[in-house]
């Protein structure tokens, strides 16, 4: 069986609006990127700071950019999600879903929860009325909304509850594959654990492989089977969760890891300015 | 007993506008000099009120009631002018965006002695070198960071403004988030450099953070806030070890939880299945 999704060489480059002190008119966000993720229910986790490209590969996996080069496979097929054209582009997104770090950004002031999901499934041709009307509620009950926030506007929820809509509107067309970039990193810590909880167990019961792009390596090491650490566009070490955290290989892994802060924490022992490679 | 460094008591903020929402409730906090204090919490829970309520600022269109003391001067009825040679002379504050902090026009020479300048009646020769003290202090090179503006230190830029904090060399400093906005490393950097300032300089400390780790690796003791609410003071070691208030634990869970502490089976990346190429 091929895999779900076959990731190869991704790379992308921005203009610079002026040249660089070394006279580069153009930026390598992404050099070279690839992964998969095997089979339904698998999950990568791509952790890495700023300007790391860990957000360009996520914008790439959903077609917001356009790779300079490389493929993307998807389910055996290639896949160019950044063509423009009407029909590719609802066949993918009704497959892969994106959810995006700014809950206050990315859902429709004007629009209730309610109205939300029930755009989406219209959109996407999901049955009467009356079908969709069941389906936003069990939407809305599957991520532990409580019914009476469906009708709702955004702005008189919490950023956890809007994070819960903005996955509940990901999850209306059953995808296979969800692209979470930097999903929990605007939300409190304790609203934080309780939507990383959710993920995980809609990933258990709907066999959802998700691809979680985060600069925090907690998140990264408890979301990810499989872990890629970027830095400056390349992936600078990828394995097993539990192998890259408990037995990192490179500094910068190594320094990231201890950047974290954690019971007995020391700061004075990371040395950013050591790990130069 | 010590001399007391401030003495917040019974401070209650409610905001004039709209329902009357209280956003401080009944508020005791203190400190001795030379302590480091950790004022904790999520969004809305009123550290970073409280914190800035120290420097005798408050939102304008609250209404206070309470004491705020700090080195036994009621900063909270102070005319605008004395407040503010008072803050000059004896407190700091280090803010989240370093970058909201420094005059992207002015070169970091002027931002770090203008203040000095200004207020201490320095000479320009003498105020240079204050600064390039300060400067040396938070392992920045004073003949390169002098000539720079502030785009040219951008990674270090946090750096330079704990310079101008400490260069004034205040009684007191206070941490709003200061390694928020940070890359994790840069994180680790900023919170061993405040503690290191801060206990060389003996200045008192308080740190507001959303992460009671790094809040533990430095502080001597912890508030713990929400809603507006202390709802739990004690040394670290205790506050960490035995926290008294089911709010607190629930934090320290959430915390533990995302920052990968504590082994969470059931997520992806504790798995032991093999992961997947």
């Amino acid at each position: 069986m091929p895999e779900l999704m076959k990731v190869e060489g991704l790379r992308k480059t921005f203009p610079l609006p002026t040249p660089a002190a070394d006279g580069r008119r153009s930026f390598v966000a992404v050099d070279g990127v690839s992964f998969a993720v095997a089979r339904p229910g698998r999950t990568i986790a791509i952790v890495g700071e700023s300007g790391s490209g860990k957000s360009t590969v996520a914008r790439m996996l959903t077609g917001l950019e356009r790779p300079d080069s490389g493929r993307i496979h998807f389910e055996g097929r290639p896949v160019e999600p950044w063509r423009r054209r009407r029909a590719d582009r609802f066949e993918y997104a009704r497959r892969v879903q994106m959810v995006f770090q700014d809950p206050y950004l990315s859902l429709d002031p004007r629009l209730t929860p309610r109205q939300c999901l029930d755009e989406v499934l219209r959109v996407h041709g999901t049955g009467s009325k009356h079908v969709r009307s069941d389906r936003v509620a069990e939407l809305g009950e599957s991520v532990g909304l409580r019914p009476e926030l469906l009708d709702s506007m955004p702005r008189q929820l919490s950023g956890g509850e809007r994070q819960r809509v903005a996955i509940a509107r990901a999850l209306a067309v059953e995808p296979s594959l969800l692209i979470l970039d930097e999903a929990v990193s605007a939300l409190d810590v304790s609203t934080q654990w309780l939507v990383l909880q959710l993920i995980n167990r809609l990933r258990r019961e709907l066999d959802l492989s998700y691809v979680f792009v985060t600069h925090d390596l907690g998140v990264a090491r408890l979301m990810g089977a499989h872990v890629l650490v970027m830095r400056r566009g390349l992936v600078v070490e990828e394995g097993p969760s539990a192998q890259v955290f408990d037995n990192p290989q490179h500094p910068y892994t190594q320094l990231l890891i201890r950047s974290i802060p954690g019971d007995g924490w020391n700061p004075d022992a990371v040395h950013p300015e050591e790990v130069t490679q | 007993m010590t001399e007391p460094l401030f003495e917040v008591e019974d401070l209650t903020m409610t905001l004039r506008a709209g329902h009357g929402k209280t956003i401080l409730r009944s508020v005791s906090v203190g400190a001795s000099a030379g302590e480091a204090i950790g004022l904790i919490g999520e969004s809305g829970a009123g550290k970073s009120t409280t914190a800035r309520a120290l420097l005798g600022m408050t939102p304008p269109e609250a209404a206070v009631h309470g004491t705020v003391r700090v080195l036994g001067t009621d900063v909270l009825s102070l005319r605008r002018s004395r407040l503010q040679r008072f803050r000059a002379e004896n407190v700091a504050l280090i803010a989240q965006d370093p970058r909201a902090s420094v005059n992207p026009m002015h070169g970091i020479e002027v931002f770090l002695t203008e203040a000095m300048r200004a207020n201490r009646n320095l000479s320009k020769a003498e105020a240079r070198r204050r600064a390039a003290a300060a400067l040396e202090q938070v392992g920045l090179d004073p003949e390169k960071v002098l000539r720079s503006y502030p785009h040219e230190v951008s990674g270090g830029l946090q750096r330079v403004v704990i310079a101008a904090a400490v260069a004034v060399e205040p009684r007191l400093l206070i941490a709003d988030e200061p390694s928020t906005a940070l890359d994790v490393a840069s994180q680790a950097t900023v919170i061993s450099l405040l503690r290191r300032v801060a206990r060389r300089s003996g200045a008192g400390l308080v740190l507001v953070t959303h992460n009671i780790e790094v809040a533990a690796s430095v502080c001597d003791r912890l508030v713990v806030m929400r809603a507006g609410s202390v709802v739990e003071t004690g040394t670290t070691d205790q506050v960490l070890r035995r926290p008294l208030a089911e709010y607190t634990r629930a934090l320290i869970e959430a915390t533990r939880a995302v920052s990968g502490a504590t082994d969470r089976d059931d997520f992806p990346g504790n798995a032991t299945e093999s992961a997947h190429a």
